[in-house]
């Protein structure tokens, strides 16, 4: 007599599609997905605890390391949720290039996200043609200040260095060939029968289910909401640009893969308008040698290239955080996940997890 | 047609196949570096007033320094040993800021990987003992 | 800086229904805060009430004030574009507050942290556990008296 039983599966931690080292426990029933929980953090690092211990300039190369992908996004969301609370004010130019310098980083992170999903569904080709236009991105944040990954560039009040000579030329080339190249990707990749199978309505998300699950930014967005912070909640000098905000409706995974590629677009545009009108003037307002912050909490929220991003900073007058929170938007993401491969076959849990594009640095903090 | 798409991707690969290279034959081939690279540190031992503020300002306290009491009056602090421990050091560049006289630089070596752990840490600068 | 403050009257008619409520000053957001009995019917309300439409939970943590903790609670609507911040005091003795996991399935996730790091227990929450450390540690490292 034949009998059938469920079988538990644990996806990861080391398996290379999961971006990281994220376990999820998968009850299938054949190859359909019955039930699944997820496992975080083993990349826990304590990154609150660790802040409650540093004085509010040291922990600027921390943020760096959370969002690995995104470094820019999240020195900008800490240190201004630093200038909200002090009242300070920053030069023309230091926004100008927060804003240059984030816009770069969320390209560079989507462009790897990109990749990520290409080499999931078993394009190493188009794993390769995205990673070298990111590429040049990390050669521009190089040339500025350094470090191309860990970036640890802007500090409380300003920006910790002046553009080099040859940034601007070399950033202008680079929006310059930009087109083309998403073109190039889009000719080797987004037609490409196999991977439109693999994620054209896949891991449907309707919006009702994403909002009820606090899914915010590209994900978001991809099914039909439009909640972008730069917009709802400009901060910085967003809203002196004009762009607009992509929205996609069928909330599948090949949405999701395509509302990145309208975002770096806008992205682009934003950076074009930036160096256009880049102001001439100081990188670093007037700030205290010893910084201390008068008692009292901000909530500070950025968009991230994963989500909206938040800092909740409680201060008791000393020179260290007494509390710092920091809302991961990949962590709340992924909470999304158990309930959206409910009933899909094991190979699409690859590309759902791909197009959610979390950041395990991020998830476990 | 089904098929296409795959066509137009082969197309895309045929044309990088006979372009130029974008990677590099990384050891026998050097990177070409700007000159902001945050690589390994290092210190002019001349300048440094022994005042501390990079030792503070390190968010992990990579960087050690000893000095003693000594010059004329017996009062000045005088470096002896500047030593920092690479295997905490983020180089984030907040002791070059930190520093008023400017005495640290970023150097653009960048493989800085030991085969044990205690050869990690670097001394930059040690007082020779007089005989 | 924008901010994205709710509308006079919507406050107050928050203030008039809900007994224990206060209003902090705040120039960004909407602060209150309200008591753990409250807590409840107060989000509810936030979510369901079309004037209010907070239809995002976007964020739940807690903070050790020694001698009690605060819990927080942030939530956005898109739709009317502001932002409140509920605030919620609980004792230090074997904090526990009622889980909102049933109204704002976002904070199943939420919860799980705020209880790994911090202690505080969530009543009714379908599945509690350590999320973040591991299932045998000892302790909650965001609480003050937690020694690294």
């Amino acid at each position: 007599m034949p009998r059938t039983q469920e079988l538990h599966l644990n996806m990861g931690p080391q398996h290379p599609s999961t971006h990281g080292v994220f376990r999820c426990l998968l009850t299938l029933d054949g190859e359909t997905v019955t039930q699944a929980e997820n496992h975080i953090g083993y990349l826990h690092r304590g990154m609150e605890k660790i802040a409650e211990a540093k004085t509010y300039p040291q922990f600027i190369p921390y943020t760096d390391r959370i969002d690995y992908l995104c470094p820019m996004v999240y020195n900008q969301g800490y240190v201004e949720t630093i200038e909200k609370i002090m009242g300070l004010q920053v030069p023309e130019r230091a926004e100008y290039l927060r804003v240059i310098m984030a816009e770069l980083s969320r390209m560079a992170s989507h462009l790897l996200m990109v990749a990520t999903m290409a080499i999931d569904l078993a394009s190493s080709t188009g794993w390769m043609y995205a990673l070298r236009e990111r590429e040049k991105i990390l050669d521009l944040f190089e040339m500025t200040c350094g470090s191309r990954m860990s970036v640890s560039y802007m500090r409380i009040g300003g920006v910790s260095e002046d553009l080099p000579a040859e940034f601007i030329p070399a950033c202008r080339e680079f929006i310059q060939q930009f087109p083309a190249m998403m073109h190039e990707i889009h000719d080797l990749l987004s037609g490409n029968e196999i991977f439109l199978a693999r994620t054209k309505s896949i891991g449907i998300l309707p919006p009702d289910m994403a909002m009820a699950y606090g899914i915010t930014g590209p994900n978001l967005r991809a099914s039909g909401v439009s909640y972008d912070v730069r917009r709802a909640q400009p901060y910085s000098i967003y809203e002196r640009f004009t762009f607009e905000v992509p929205v996609r409706y069928k909330g599948d995974c090949f949405d999701r893969y395509m509302i990145r590629f309208d975002e770096m677009e806008e992205s682009r545009l934003i950076i074009e308008q930036a160096l256009e009108n880049l102001p001439e003037g100081e990188i670093k307002g007037k700030v205290p040698r010893m910084i201390k912050i008068p008692p009292g909490e901000v909530y500070h929220q950025v968009e991230s290239s994963k989500g909206a991003l938040g800092f909740f900073l409680v201060s008791d007058g000393s020179n260290k955080p007494y509390r710092l929170h920091i809302r991961g938007p990949s962590f709340v993401n992924m909470g999304v996940f158990p309930e959206l491969i409910k009933g899909w076959k094991i190979q699409d849990v690859i590309s759902i997890l791909a197009s959610l594009d979390p950041v395990l640095g991020e998830v476990d903090r | 047609m089904y098929g296409i798409g795959l066509l137009k991707g082969l197309k895309v690969t045929l044309k990088h196949f006979f372009g130029q290279h974008v990677t590099q034959y990384y050891p026998e081939e050097r990177p070409n570096l700007p000159p902001r690279f945050h690589g390994c540190l290092t210190f002019e031992p001349d300048a440094c007033i022994v005042c501390g503020i990079c030792q503070n300002v390190c968010p992990n306290r990579a960087i050690t320094i000893k000095s003693e009491k000594g010059g004329e009056d017996g009062k000045k602090k005088i470096l002896t040993e500047y030593r920092i421990d690479l295997k905490y050091c983020m180089f984030c560049g907040l002791c070059l800021e930190a520093c008023p006289k400017g005495g640290l630089r970023f150097t653009d070596e960048f493989e800085l990987a030991t085969y044990h752990v205690e050869e990690i840490g670097r001394v930059l600068y040690r007082k020779k003992v007089e005989e | 800086m924008d901010n994205n403050l709710m509308s006079a009257e919507l406050v107050s008619r928050l203030t008039s229904r809900y007994f224990t409520l206060n209003v902090l000053p705040d120039n960004w957001l909407t602060k209150v805060q309200v008591e753990e009995n409250e807590l409840i019917y107060l989000i509810e309300e936030l979510r369901d009430d079309p004037e209010y439409n907070f239809e995002i939970l976007l964020d739940i943590t807690a903070v050790d004030y020694q001698d009690h903790y605060m819990v927080f609670y942030n939530l956005f609507s898109i739709k009317n574009s502001h932002q409140i911040m509920v605030k919620c005091r609980i004792e230090h003795e074997n904090p526990s507050i009622i889980t909102i996991s049933d109204l704002y399935p976002a904070a199943e996730v939420m919860e799980c942290e705020v209880y790994d790091l911090m202690g505080i227990e969530f009543l009714s929450h379908p599945n509690l556990r350590r999320i973040l450390l591991p299932e045998d540690f000892e302790g909650h490292p965001l609480r003050k008296d937690f020694k690294v």
